[in-house]
């Protein structure tokens, strides 16, 4: 593989090149009418041009990309995350135009694409699952009769989804119609496929996930795990590896698990298997996601693997240098997601134009990003921006990384969740280890917010006062235009 | 002494001038300064060039816009003096650009408040916008499937 | 004496004299939603600025007990300051002190001010808020106004004078404003006349209420006498900060300029604003708006006689001045008031060398006895006069119609216009087809087997000669027809080019304008 094509836009996109062009690989960039300017088109070594603005008519035009991969003579595909990555159509379709899909197989996606598929595929593991249906349904009256056999709460989930679009948890029967309905609708826009699944709704729940790498060559191994808890609207925004609630049985646990759901997929290259982990630390398999992930970055930081090198070796079908027992986690990391929302707007997107951007810099600090100053955040997309990671010999010392990096991380124009995330990395609750996946919930408002900087506030009060009186005591007497009265009225 | 009321963002502080004047500040130069406050370190800068009353104060890198009201601001918002034509505060307008998926209103429809008003997806989520109060249709300036700028009005109360 | 102790005597008169009239008619002041005098002087400008002249002046009436009720400042404040960084007088009527009542002295402080204002070249501007005349003064109070209204009109079109009335202003009082050039009338609060309700009761029998005989309503929309309304105190202040952001500091300099970074200047919704059908009216205030920086129309006179449009705005940061027929209204035909509202918009606009753009859509003169014996032909030559006499440079853009002697008036090249432009739209003749058809093909109609149909067909053919910019483009009446979208673009560069425009009038003392 000399050349391949990333399918991907923002910092996923820059982050693949990267490696690509690390390991002697030429790239080649695609993008829509609104990414012209965007870094990852300047960075690649050739770039195609798919089409309008919308996804449907750019990133998510599979003939476009196909046909950009044989024009420029790319051998490779690399989808990134979201867009087509999890769409076995397109890596069959990729494979069956000879070029390398780097990724799983299509089978495989399409298995863990299904979750009544996956659980029946894991089904021989004896995985532990959460309580739900069997098959999708979008029949709103069907639905809300086995929502109550279950009971409330409950879970609604697209099948076809991920990132928590058509997600809504219900706590009372009154409510369901309508959060059915929105569910269904969702699916349809974001998906194409308006079926959900619903399931028992875990009340305090962790979001722990494994990280898996498997070659063409039967070898597979975890690479420990990732705690995401910390999510607003079911997506993550802070997530760290390793996680404080595991210990090392409870992580060979998980990772033996994680190994054999990738098993029961035949799974190749890089995944992740996610799980739910309840108070009393019993864990559920929730699905498997057959990509590179948002998060990877903690998890090349604390074992030292860069997990695009490591997709791209196995699509050329290497073998994996190393076995379970020569990897080890070394230190902590943790990485924010900053998107283009406010938080303190209910994490409504925040759309505008960068029109200050400082990248923090120091030595432990990572940051993927896609963007820079004087661009605009264009609204077809996903709002976000940039992820920054930071890597301590202790979780300590990576929280305290990451508010130096938040505080030195200078972006105008736009609200992000920067504010957030430092909230996040000096809260009790977060820093002591104890929370869930309702740490927005329980933790974030406006008035807490507003609380946790009121001292700031006082400051910046204070000084505005102190700097309007010392302006007061200048003497000004107005601009000194140019008049013509003297010189024409002195006769 | 002089008396302030200041405001930041949504919450309104009284400050007295001789609580500023003994604050622990010192200069860094141009508009920056750093300040002790109960023993904790703060640096602090005023946005050079902005207006002296509603300066932009950046705090350990947090931005604050500051509104300082002396006595003759409180007169006046006390009397209810006011430059703006007054705003209708009812209309529903786009808290974010985006575009509208499904509005459930018609013209004359009387709405309840936390009624279901429109859908507006944003960078692949829907939101729903709801009714701030209680209120009746006057019209529907937007139509479904239509892109709508953030601050634009998409439905008119009477 | 101390020096300390001297120091307490300045605080003490000092601290006396910020009070005015006293705390309980400041809240007085106050419960009628009133801003006090000091307060009104602190909003309008620039903070800190302010340096009040004579605070300790006094009255020297002996009579009627007056020497036992002395007030440092005697009812008004004075002094210059600056607005938005540009000098400016200041006087401001204090209603809490006799009711802001004019003495000898009160005018003398007026005039003081207002002759420093002449001698330095910067606006004047004056809050009113004044009961009247001092009448424990008598005569001296009368020679106070007259000193005032003298200093106005020797003032006039040498400095700009901006008159706020808020509280009242009656009898001899209105004459002030009156002669100023900009009148801004607060709600509710305000009211002018020359004679009061009881008055008018006891000789005309007429019953009247303050507000509907003299109230800002009735000078916006009935009498003209205010340029402005506006809603409280406040809001007065904002407008007559941002029509001083339009005007030079006197007749010797230039409009402000605001810089402005030129950019691509088409404007395709200006494509849109006429309509297909050449009777459909439509609003010309968004052909302006299309034309003028963004949100940079400030009107005047809004709302009377709305069939002409004159305000302020910027062309590419430049001040202008903009008079339009607005198509809207009675088909935007001139008549007596329209043509007095353009008239001394257009005057106001040469004084200050604030270049002027006329807008063209006009029927013609609006007929009738009404109008004829309101004396239409004396009040449209204002117009024709002012447009004529301008100097400083005059551009026209005719939107579609200019019919008859009302293209002549509406700054055509006939009067010195220094370019003209007509949009396709434009339709330059005596009349209308129609009328003219009837008169010219009278005859022929009156032979014809279907009279109608002839009619309609002479029609046709007069509006294909005539209907239209071009035969007045042949003759160079119209310098170049333009498509509307480059109006604006057009516009900055004509304005640019006539920067340095000298345009001399002959010799005279003044010219005799038809009052």
């Amino acid at each position: 593989m000399e050349k391949i094509l990333v399918a991907n836009r923002g910092e996923i996109a820059l982050r693949i090149m990267g490696t690509a062009r690390k390991m002697g690989i030429q790239t080649v960039a695609v993008y829509s009418e609104a990414d012209r300017h965007a870094p990852h088109v300047k960075f690649a070594d050739e770039a195609v041009f798919l089409g309008a603005a919308p996804s449907s008519e750019s990133y998510l035009s599979m003939d476009k990309i196909i046909t950009a991969a044989k024009d420029t003579n790319a051998t490779g595909i690399h989808p990134g995350y979201g867009f087509l990555s999890e769409n076995a159509a397109f890596a069959k379709k990729v494979v069956s135009n000879d070029i390398i899909f780097i990724g799983p197989k299509p089978h495989a996606i399409e298995v863990m694409g299904n979750k009544l598929a996956a659980k029946e595929a894991v089904k021989a593991y004896d995985i532990p699952m959460v309580p739900g249906i069997d098959k999708a349904i979008s029949n709103v009256e069907q639905a809300l009769d086995i929502a109550q056999k279950i009971g409330f709460p409950i879970l609604i989930k697209a099948a076809a989804g991920g990132g928590g679009k058509g997600m809504r948890i219900v706590h009372e029967a009154a409510a369901f119609n309508e959060q059915m309905q929105r569910a269904i609708s969702e699916a349809q826009s974001a998906f194409g496929d308006g079926s959900v699944f619903i399931e028992k709704y875990i009340a305090s729940p962790r979001h722990i996930e494994i990280q898996v790498l498997a070659d063409h060559h039967g070898n597979i191994v975890h690479l420990f795990e990732r705690e995401c808890s910390i999510q607003r609207r079911h997506q993550k925004v802070v997530e760290e590896a390793p996680s404080v609630v595991l210990n090392d049985a409870l992580r060979t646990k998980m990772g033996e698990a994680a190994v054999n759901v990738a098993k029961a997929c035949d799974y190749v290259g890089a995944g992740t298997v996610e799980f739910l982990l309840d108070e009393t630390k019993n864990f559920y398999f929730l699905e498997m996601n057959t990509r590179l992930q948002v998060e990877h970055p903690v998890t090349e930081m604390i074992s030292g693997i860069d997990l695009v090198e490591q997709q791209i070796r196995v699509a050329r079908n290497e073998a994996l240098t190393f076995t379970q027992k020569d990897l080890n986690i070394k230190g902590h990391a943790v990485e924010v997601r900053v998107y283009a929302e406010d938080p303190l707007t209910d994490f409504l997107p925040s759309i505008g134009t960068l029109t200050t951007y400082i990248r923090p810099e120091g030595q432990g600090i990572r940051l993927d990003d896609g963007f820079e100053e004087g661009m605009e955040i264009p609204i077809h997309y996903d709002p976000m921006i940039a992820k920054l990671i930071t890597y301590g010999t202790s979780r300590k010392e990576a929280l305290q990384k990451m508010v130096a990096a938040i505080d030195g991380y200078q972006i105008e124009g736009i609200a992000t969740t920067l504010p957030f995330g430092k909230f996040v990395c000096q809260h009790p609750a977060f820093v002591s280890g104890n929370f869930d996946t309702h740490f927005v919930k329980k933790y974030w408002s406006k008035e807490r917010y507003g609380e946790h900087l009121a001292d700031e506030r006082k400051i910046a009060a204070m000084v505005a006062l102190q700097h309007y009186s010392k302006n007061k005591r200048n003497v000004a007497v107005g601009e000194e235009a140019h008049s013509n009265w003297k010189a024409n009225r002195s006769h | 002494m002089e008396k302030y009321s200041i405001q930041i963002e949504d919450t309104t502080m009284e400050v007295h001038c001789t609580e500023v004047e003994h604050m622990d500040m010192v200069a860094l130069g141009g508009t920056a300064y750093h300040v002790i406050h109960e023993t904790r370190g703060y640096t602090v800068e005023v946005l050079p060039g902005s207006d002296p009353k509603n300066p932009c104060v950046i705090v350990n890198g947090n931005r604050y816009t500051v509104n300082i009201q002396d006595a003759h601001d409180l007169l006046v918002k006390q009397m209810g003096l006011g430059t703006g034509t007054a705003q209708k505060i009812n209309d529903i307008k786009a808290p974010m650009p985006g575009l509208i998926l499904e509005i459930n209103a018609t013209p004359g429809q009387e709405i309840k408040k936390d009624d279901q008003l429109l859908i507006l997806s944003a960078m692949k989520m829907e939101n729903m916008i709801l009714a701030p109060g209680d209120g009746i249709v006057k019209s529907v300036l937007a139509k479904e499937g239509e892109a709508v700028e953030k601050g634009q009005v998409i439905i008119a109360l009477e | 004496m101390g020096k300390e102790a001297q120091k307490e005597t300045l605080f003490e008169k000092l601290a006396k004299a910020r009070l005015g009239g006293g705390q309980e008619r400041i809240e007085k002041q106050h419960s009628k939603g009133k801003l006090t005098a000091r307060e009104r002087i602190h909003f309008l400008l620039d903070e800190g600025s302010f340096e009040e002249q004579g605070i300790l002046v006094t009255h020297r009436t002996k009579d009627f007990g007056m020497e036992n009720h002395i007030y440092y400042g005697d009812g008004v404040v004075t002094g210059f300051g600056t607005i938005n960084n540009r000098k400016v007088c200041v006087f401001a009527q204090d209603f809490t002190v006799f009711g802001g009542a004019l003495s000898e002295t009160h005018a003398e402080k007026i005039c003081k001010i207002m002759d420093l204002a002449l001698k330095i070249g910067v606006p004047i501007i004056g809050l009113n808020d004044s009961g009247g005349a001092r009448i424990q003064e008598g005569v001296r109070s009368l020679g106070g106004y007259a000193d005032i209204f003298y200093r106005n009109v020797t003032s006039s079109g040498v400095v700009p004078q901006i008159s706020a009335i808020m509280g009242p202003c009656a009898g001899g009082a209105v004459y002030s404003p009156a002669i100023t050039d900009f009148t801004l009338m607060v709600e509710n609060s305000s009211y002018m006349f020359v004679t009061g309700p009881n008055v008018v009761k006891t000789v005309t029998n007429e019953e009247v209420t303050a507000e509907e005989l003299g109230g800002a309503h009735s000078h916006a929309t009935k009498s003209g006498v205010t340029h402005f309304t506006a809603s409280n105190d406040v809001d007065c202040i904002h407008q007559i900060k941002r029509l001083l952001g339009y005007l030079p500091q006197n007749c010797e300099d230039q409009p402000p300029h605001r810089p402005f970074q030129l950019g691509d200047e088409i404007r395709e919704s200006l494509e849109e604003s006429v309509p297909e059908n050449a009777n459909q009216p439509y609003d010309m205030k968004n052909v302006i708006s299309g034309i003028l920086d963004a949100d940079s129309f400030f009107e005047v006179h809004k709302d009377y006689a709305e069939n002409i449009v004159v305000g302020f705005g910027r062309l590419a940061g430049q001040s202008v001045g903009i008079v339009a027929n607005q198509p809207m209204v009675l088909a935007g035909v001139l008549d007596v008031e329209s043509s007095k509202k353009g008239a001394r918009f257009t005057r106001f606009c040469d004084c200050f060398n604030i270049p002027l753009l006329v807008l063209v859509d006009v029927p013609g003169f609006l007929p009738g006895t009404d109008q004829e014996w309101n004396g239409i032909i004396t009040n449209g030559a204002k117009l024709l006069y002012a447009l004529s006499e301008a100097t400083v440079p005059k551009i026209s853009v005719i939107t579609r119609k200019a019919y008859g002697g009302a293209y002549d008036v509406m700054n055509s090249k006939h009067i010195g216009a220094d370019f003209n432009y007509a949009w396709p739209t434009a339709e330059i003749a005596v009349m209308g087809a129609k009328g003219a058809s009837e008169i010219i093909f009278k005859r022929e109609i009156q032979r014809a087997k279907d009279p109608e149909k002839k009619l309609a067909e002479k029609e046709q053919e007069y509006a294909t000669l005539f209907a239209n910019p071009y035969s007045a483009a042949q003759r160079g009446y119209i310098d170049e027809v333009i498509e509307p979208r480059y109006t604006r673009a057009k516009l900055i560069k004509s304005f640019s080019i006539l920067k340095n425009k000298v345009g001399n009038l002959p010799r005279k003392k003044h010219g005799n304008i038809p009052l």
